[in-house]
Parts: structure tokens; C-alpha cells; sequence
């Protein structure tokens, strides 16, 4: 392992719009924007299940794209808009969550968040999804199997939603 | 309802300025003065406690207290749902909050007592004493009403959260009731509803915890949020049950952000590794820390362990001699004299839990005491590990249990609390500790190897004459209550085949333990997944040896079996089983009995599996059919849930998941090389829960253990091969 000193880590600040409002970050500039989310700004909605990118328990929307929060550097995000599970919407209110609630998709719940977040973005992209583009677009992992929940869940959305969304 | 309220202000404020404690007002609470009662929010003299269970506040919402710890099986809804029936109210009084301490939260499973999650047991426990409690409650709100109107508790009836006097418009709320009720005694034997007057139980009551999951706001481990806490991660000796010998401490302690490095000393007790503690400022420094730690290891008797050794032990263990488990007639001449006999070995690999939450605890240890806050399955183990560790009285812990990201009984061990613990008690601050995945991943109690060697005998027609099997494997047993190992056998092995139900005249099971030494655990199942692969898939082989439809076969074994053979005939007449193949479809069946460990209940399940197999070997699985007799139904969503749950996670082991090792380490660290199943794989569930009065039963594990051996023998089915190795993957299935 090299060794590491404080000279090879670049701090600096960071200003990026989360669910609406402005935020500073300031300190390493590798930190995840999962971490500045969930340690500075105080947000635990959004999830860590793997940190190298592959379960999606960290998928917020940077400017509207489904992105796994848990690789992106908090550099990566100077000027760019974020939403995370917490401003998807005021009240439970979002298609997808409406859905959620209708067929009480979660189990355990921890990967649902991320979950939300790449049907919600997928909705957004593809107003008529269809299960071939749910198959390729929510690759998220749930260990606890909510998957066929999930899918229905997305129907039922999409279908509540023709218009698109709001 | 607004004037008696009011009117009752007034007596509440004379509670509450008098000092009277909710201790003074509640009934049965023994609790160790610092046990939080996951202490209510509301003034304790305006609320009034029925029981353990039950806060009644003056808003009329009813808090019901749940000792069993929400890891995705539904608990949080399906428990509460028993007991508000019972004491008649609304389902939006409903709220829910964890608690621990009280003995009535405590299970007593064998002989041992304490408060924990596991073994799909929580509905089967609590079922009736939830009922009684609530039904308990429901009398004595009623007597205060009718002590309050002068006339016998027989002229009332209670409609969700009031009271009302027959023939007359009095009416008075649970609210208003609830501190005069906890003052009366406790009817020993309430009268509990018949079947016909249940409101909630046997529907599908709308889940609790939902809106929380899906707007980031449910609590779990890794959320909790302590003034000034720091905030670390592990890093435990790479070798399994390896010592620390030395480390670069200076160097790490320099980085940005490092508080402190704790260096936690092994203890097989708690499963706690040597393993030491960065806490820093953030977890990302944390992590920095972790990664720059270069620990000096000493592997110990674990250093050579391969994949390789385990294979070369578990096949010394098939040719050594066996400990007998079963011994029914005579397996072994029937087996003989048979005019068909056939014999096959199978074997299924180490597993990990892989919860999708990572271990993590969050403590705060000073002057003396000590706060923690976790995901746990445990928490009388866990309050005890700490006692043990941080050296401090029982009622100097206090314990919180938040909800678990899953469970699968990973997280039945204390040994990330203890170590979140340790770390706080050394550092002096609060300490919320988060495991990496690749930490979890490799610092896993496994779910161990099996192997198997069936053999067996049919007459003529294909009836089965006798069966003979030898399980192999690590012991689990062995290495967490080894007073439970009988005669050299640990029942946890032999399960699912020493105990089934069909109607084997000769049967013969014995067992070998392999002396290894890779750290194991409970994994969903425990030794019903793997000997339910076994017994299923040479069923399977059995029927086609001797040229019989293998669900005929087994409707023949399950004669003196009905709740079996309904869950069985159910499944296949689901799947429309009997026509040979359509569309290039083929289909496998399965069946298994989960039995309880201590014989309360039995949950039945079948599955067919309906798959095709492309000529270059693509595995398609089209659907999966599942039926399920789980006794008496509390909530039918939360039981498809369950069901839906076994065959993901049961289709991930069978088709993908192996845990591998070289020089004492384990090869797998992320998802990339412990791969889950996904969306894009998943195949359609149709689900056929059958009615039944008979005992709750669990449904957490039950479905899965068919749906190994019902998938390969569909493949079986589909091809020509036959799968006795698990997982799935490894094999080639091109048409040769």
C-alpha cells in the first residue's frame, strides 16, 4: 500500500444545489457526494451497500440521470443539481412512491431509496417504459427480493402518470 | 369526545405535578432501571401503560411495543396487527416502537431464553400472548368505562378505540380510559375473538413501515445520529481467526482526520476478530485509515486454508466412519435386494449473508455506562457480550435496536457492537462504526459446505424401498453451542432429511463432522436448504430410474402427510403440471416441510419451476409456482412477500453464489465476484397460500428450501443433465 500524507489529498470547496438549496462543502475533494449527503449535509436517505458502484443503494438524480452516489466525487459535482430520495417529493406524493405504498413494495427497506430513485429517473426518460427497459435500467440489488414488486410497482406508476411526469 | 377530554386535563395535570411516574400506573414492568423503553415521547403521567406491550396515549394513538427486531420479514405490521385486533382499535391508532428489557419480549426456544429475531419463530411465539395482552387491555378499558357509568363491564362493547354502553349514547375513548384501565387488574384469561371476529387478522393490512422506506426517513443502524459522534470503520485480521501481531500506527494516526486507532482483541465468545478500529471525523477518513493500515498477521491454524483443503476434508469426512442420526428399518438390505438401486453425491459451497446494509453499530460509552444503537437480531446476547466486554453492570447498557437492512441471522453475533463499544469506551466519545463491503464480505460467519451420498432402492414398478444418506460438514453446532452436538451428531446438519415427512419405511442417515475452522453462523435455512437439495434432487433421480412422473412418486410418500400432499397437489395444479413440455418449457417439482426446531410448528412448501435451456446453454427461468400451508395466515401480503423473498434469495444461492478461499482468506470482497440475482433475471412468482387453523407457522425461511432441487430438476428435466453441485453457473449446459 503507498504510502499516503496529507499533501496527495486536494481539499477545496465545493457548491452544489441539493433538492432545491445551495450547499458548500468544504475538505477532500474524493469524498463521495454519498458520504457529503449523508456525514455534512446530515441526509441518511440515501444509502451505502457497496461503495464501488454496483448495488445502486446510493442513487440520487445529478441534473435528472440516475447516478450512484457512492462513486462520484464530491469535485465532480461543483455547480450541479442533485435530488435525493428526500426531495423527490414533499409528501410521499411522487407516482413512484404512491405505487410503493399501494403494493407495500419494501421488505427490509434499505435499497429501496436507491430503488426509488432509478424507476423514478427511469419514468422521467421513458414516460412508457416497458419491461424490457425496466430489465436494463433497474439493475439496483435487493437482497431481500422485492424485484417482482418493484416491476408492478413501476407499471402502476407509469400507467397513474401518462401525462409524464409533473 | 373533545369535552371528557378536557374535563380529564385536569386530573392529568395533577398527575403530572404530583411526580407520578408511569412506573406507578403500569402493570407488569420488571425492567433494570436503565433499560430504555424506547422512553415515549409524551409526558409519562398523560399516557398510560397497559402492560408491556401497550401506551395508550390521550391523542388516542396506541403505541405497541415490538421486542422483535424489523428485518424486511414484516414483524413491525404483522405483530402489532394480532394485538390491535384483539383490543379493538382503528388501524390508523397504530404506532410502533421498538423496545427491549421486559421478559415477556423474550423467546424461549429449547430451553434458551432471551430476546431475539431468527428461526422464522416470531409469529408462532407471540401470537397468542399478543392476543392475550390485547384482549387483556380491551376488558379492563372496558370495566373502567363501566365503572365510571356505575353499571356491569356486560353492558358494554368496545368498537375501535371506544367504549359505548348498550342502548345508550355513552361513549368514551380508549384515551380518556386508558389511566384509570392500567389501575384494575390484569384478567388472567381474557376471552379472546373467534376466527369470525377478526378485523385485521387474515387480512392484508396495509404495512406500517412503507411510507418510512420509501422516503428515506426509516432508521437503520447505519443512520443513527449521536451529538458529536466520530465515525469509524474495521479492519480485522484478512486471515480467518488470525491474530494481529503489529501494525503502522504512527503512520495512519498522522492521516487527516484520524481520532484514534483501537485495537480490538480477539474473542471467539462473541465472534469478535482481532481487528483494529479507525475512528476519524468522517467515514471517507475513516476509510483512508483502513486502507492504509497494514496489519502484520500471525494466521494461525487457519493460514493454509484453500478451497482446495476443504474440498480434500470434506471428502475424507464421506469415507470416515459416521455417526448415526436416523436409523429406521433396515435402509441398507432393502437398498440391496432392490431390483433398482442407484446412488449419487452432491455437494452445495460456503455461503455469505451479505445483507445489504454492512455491520454497524453506534455507541456511546462513559463514566461507567453505556448507550448502543444497532441493527440486531440478539439483543440479550448483545447486552450480555457487552457486560462481558466493556467489563460494566447489565444495568449500565442500554440497548436500541433500529430496523435491520436484512438480517438472515448475520446479525444474531454482538461482534460489531462490541466493537463500536470498545472504540467509544476508548476514545471517549460516541462512535458510529461502519463495516466496508469488502470487510463484511470477508469477515462473514458462513453458512458451511455440505456434502452428501444418496443411495437408494425401487422395486420393479419404481416404488421406493429404502434410502441411505451420509451429510458431511463443518459443524455449526460444534462452534456455537457444542453441548448441542448428541452422539456426534449436530442436528443443524442432518435436518431435512432426519426428520421428513414422507412416508420412508427404511431409512438410514448418518453424519460425519469435518474438522475445520472457518467461522460459521445461522444462514436463512440453517441445514434445510442444503438437505432439501439433496433429498429433492434424488427423489428426482429415484422417479426417473425407475420411470415414474416424480410428483406421482411423491403423492404416493405422502399418503399419511395431507397438509404436505395439499401444498404439493396445489403447486402442481398451479403449473399445470403433467404435460410434457410446451414451447420448449420444462418444469421440476419440489417439496419441503419446515419443521420448527422445537416441534410447535410446521410451515409446508412446494414449488414447480418452469425453465428452458437454449442449445448453447442458456439457463431462461420463465416462472415458479409456489404453494404454501404456513397454519393460521396473520397477513397474506406479508406471507407473499415472504415467499417472494426465499425464491430470490433461494435462486441467488442456487444459481450464482459460492464463497471461496486461499491462504486463510476469503477470495470474494464486493458484488462484482458475490453476484446477486437482478431484475433482468428475475422470473414471474405465482403464489397459492393455502387457508389452515392450524398453529401459525414461520414463513421466512420455509419457502426456500424446494426451490434449489425443484430449478435442477426442471434443468434436469430440459436437458438430460443432472446438477448435483451448486451453484448453477459453474456448469455448461450446451447440448452436447
Amino acid at each position: 500500500m503507498a504510502q499516503q500524507n496529507n499533501s496527495s489529498i486536494n481539499t477545496g470547496d465545493v457548491t452544489f444545489t441539493l433538492n432545491g438549496s445551495e450547499h458548500t462543502f468544504s475538505g477532500d475533494l474524493s469524498t463521495p457526494l454519498l458520504w457529503v449527503l449523508r456525514e455534512q449535509v446530515g441526509l441518511q436517505g440515501t444509502k451505502f451497500g457497496c461503495g464501488a458502484g454496483l448495488c445502486g443503494a446510493c442513487t440520487v438524480h445529478l441534473n435528472g440521470a440516475a447516478t450512484r452516489s457512492c462513486v462520484l466525487p464530491i469535485a465532480a459535482v461543483a455547480g450541479q443539481q442533485v435530488i435525493s430520495i428526500e426531495g423527490l417529493s414533499d409528501n410521499l406524493d411522487h407516482p413512484v412512491q404512491k405505487a410503493w405504498l399501494e403494493l407495500d413494495v419494501p421488505q427490509c427497506g434499505y435499497c429501496q431509496s436507491g430503488m426509488i430513485m432509478a424507476a423514478a429517473a427511469l419514468l422521467e426518460k421513458k414516460p412508457d417504459a416497458t419491461d424490457a427497459d425496466i430489465d436494463r435500467n433497474i439493475t439496483n440489488i435487493c437482497r431481500c427480493g422485492t424485484y417482482q414488486r418493484v416491476r408492478q410497482a413501476i407499471h402502476i406508476a407509469k400507467d397513474a402518470d401518462e401525462g409524464g411526469e409533473s | 369526545m373533545t369535552s371528557l377530554h378536557q374535563r380529564d386535563v385536569s386530573r392529568r395535570e395533577f398527575l403530572k405535578r404530583s411526580g407520578a411516574s408511569a412506573a406507578g400506573l403500569a402493570l407488569v414492568v420488571n425492567l433494570p432501571a436503565m433499560t430504555v423503553l424506547s422512553a415515549c415521547d409524551s409526558d409519562v403521567a398523560t399516557s398510560a401503560s397497559l402492560g408491556p406491550w401497550i401506551l395508550i396515549e390521550p391523542d388516542e394513538s396506541v403505541t405497541i411495543y415490538l421486542g422483535q427486531a424489523e428485518m424486511g420479514q414484516g414483524v413491525y405490521t404483522g405483530l402489532p396487527q394480532i394485538l390491535a385486533d384483539e383490543l379493538d382499535i382503528a388501524w390508523d391508532q397504530i404506532r410502533v416502537k421498538a423496545a427491549y428489557g421486559a421478559e415477556e419480549f423474550q423467546t424461549n426456544l429449547n430451553g434458551y431464553v432471551a430476546q431475539f429475531v431468527g428461526g422464522s419463530l416470531s409469529t408462532s411465539k407471540f401470537y397468542l400472548p399478543l392476543r392475550q395482552s390485547g384482549a387483556a387491555a380491551r376488558q379492563m378499558l372496558t370495566q373502567a368505562a363501566a365503572n365510571r357509568w356505575s353499571v356491569s363491564a356486560s353492558d358494554c362493547y368496545t368498537e375501535q378505540g371506544v367504549v359505548k354502553l348498550k342502548d345508550s349514547d355513552n361513549v368514551l375513548s380508549y384515551g380518556v380510559l386508558a389511566l384509570e384501565a392500567s389501575e384494575l387488574s390484569v384478567p388472567e384469561s381474557p376471552n379472546l375473538k373467534k376466527k369470525s371476529e377478526f378485523s385485521f387478522i387474515g387480512k392484508s393490512m396495509p404495512k406500517l413501515d412503507t411510507a418510512m422506506k420509501s422516503n428515506g426517513s426509516a432508521v437503520f443502524g447505519i443512520d443513527v445520529q449521536i451529538p458529536e459522534m466520530l465515525y469509524a470503520t474495521a479492519k480485522a485480521s484478512p486471515v480467518m481467526n488470525g491474530a494481529i501481531t503489529s501494525y503502522n500506527e504512527d503512520e495512519v494516526l498522522a492521516l487527516p482526520g484520524i481520532r484514534g486507532l483501537v485495537h480490538v482483541p480477539l474473542n471467539y465468545n462473541f465472534s469478535v476478530p482481532d481487528s483494529v478500529i479507525v475512528v476519524a471525523d468522517s467515514y471517507w477518513q475513516a476509510k483512508r485509515g483502513a486502507d492504509a493500515l497494514e496489519l502484520i498477521i500471525d494466521g494461525g491454524y487457519n493460514q493454509g486454508v484453500s478451497t482446495e483443503s476443504l474440498k480434500s476434508a470434506y471428502e475424507e469426512g464421506m469415507q470416515a466412519s459416521g455417526s448415526v442420526a436416523v436409523s429406521v428399518g433396515d435402509a441398507k438390505s432393502a437398498i440391496e435386494n432392490a431390483e433398482i438401486s442407484i446412488e449419487a453425491e452432491y455437494d452445495v459451497p460456503y455461503l455469505a449473508h451479505a445483507p445489504l446494509e454492512p455491520m454497524n453499530a453506534t455507541a456511546s460509552v462513559k463514566d461507567g455506562k453505556a448507550e448502543i444503537w444497532a441493527p440486531i437480531q440478539n439483543q440479550s446476547y448483545t447486552h450480555y457480550a457487552l457486560s462481558e466486554t466493556l467489563k460494566l453492570d447489565f444495568v449500565s447498557i442500554a440497548i436500541n435496536t433500529t430496523f435491520l437492512g436484512g438480517g438472515f441471522g448475520r446479525r444474531t453475533t454482538p461482534e460489531f457492537v462490541v466493537q463500536a463499544a470498545l472504540a467509544s469506551q476508548a476514545v471517549g466519545m460516541p462512535v458510529k462504526l461502519i463495516w466496508s463491503r469488502e470487510e463484511d464480505m470477508r469477515q462473514d460467519n458462513y453458512r458451511q459446505a455440505y456434502s452428501a451420498r444418496l443411495k437408494g432402492g425401487i422395486d420393479d414398478k419404481g416404488n421406493l424401498l429404502g434410502l441411505d444418506a451420509r451429510v458431511v460438514a463443518q459443524s455449526l453446532f460444534g462452534q456455537i453451542m457444542p453441548d448441542a452436538v448428541q452422539n456426534g451428531v449436530d442436528e443443524s446438519t442432518v435436518e431435512g432429511l432426519s426428520d421428513p415427512l414422507y412416508d420412508f419405511e427404511n431409512l438410514y442417515v448418518d453424519t460425519v463432522n469435518v474438522e475445520a475452522y472457518v467461522p460459521l453462523g445461522w444462514w436463512r435455512t440453517i441445514g434445510r436448504g442444503p438437505n432439501a437439495f439433496f433429498l429433492e434432487s434424488f427423489l428426482d433421480e429415484l422417479a426417473h430410474a425407475g420411470q415414474r412422473d416424480p410428483y406421482e412418486l411423491r403423492r404416493d410418500l405422502m399418503q399419511k402427510n395431507p397438509r404436505g400432499l395439499a401444498v404439493l397437489d396445489a403447486a402442481a395444479s398451479a403449473a399445470g403440471w403433467g404435460v410434457k413440455s410446451v414451447n420448449g418449457h420444462f418444469q421440476g417439482i419440489a417439496y419441503h416441510p419446515y419443521i420448527a426446531r422445537d416441534k410447535t410448528w410446521t410451515t409446508h412448501a412446494a414449488h414447480v419451476v418452469e425453465v428452458s435451456v437454449s442449445e448453447s446453454g442458456v439457463l431462461k427461468i420463465h416462472r415458479i409456482f409456489c404453494a404454501l400451508d404456513c397454519g393460521t395466515v396473520v397477513n397474506p401480503r406479508l406471507v407473499e412477500a415472504m415467499i417472494e423473498s426465499s425464491v430470490v434469495f433461494g435462486l441467488t444461492a442456487a444459481l450464482k453464489s459460492e464463497i471461496t478461499f486461499k491462504d486463510g482468506v476469503v477470495d470474494q470482497s464486493n458484488f462484482h465476484d458475490y453476484r446477486m440475482l437482478k431484475m433482468a433475471e428475475m422470473p414471474e412468482i405465482e403464489t397459492v397460500i393455502l387457508e389452515s387453523d392450524e398453529v401459525p407457522g414461520g414463513t421466512g425461511e420455509a419457502p426456500m428450501p424446494p426451490l434449489a432441487p425443484a430449478l435442477t430438476n426442471a434443468i434436469f428435466a430440459a436437458t438430460g443433465k443432472r446438477i448435483r453441485s451448486l451453484p448453477i453457473e459453474k456448469h455448461d449446459l450446451r447440448s452436447t
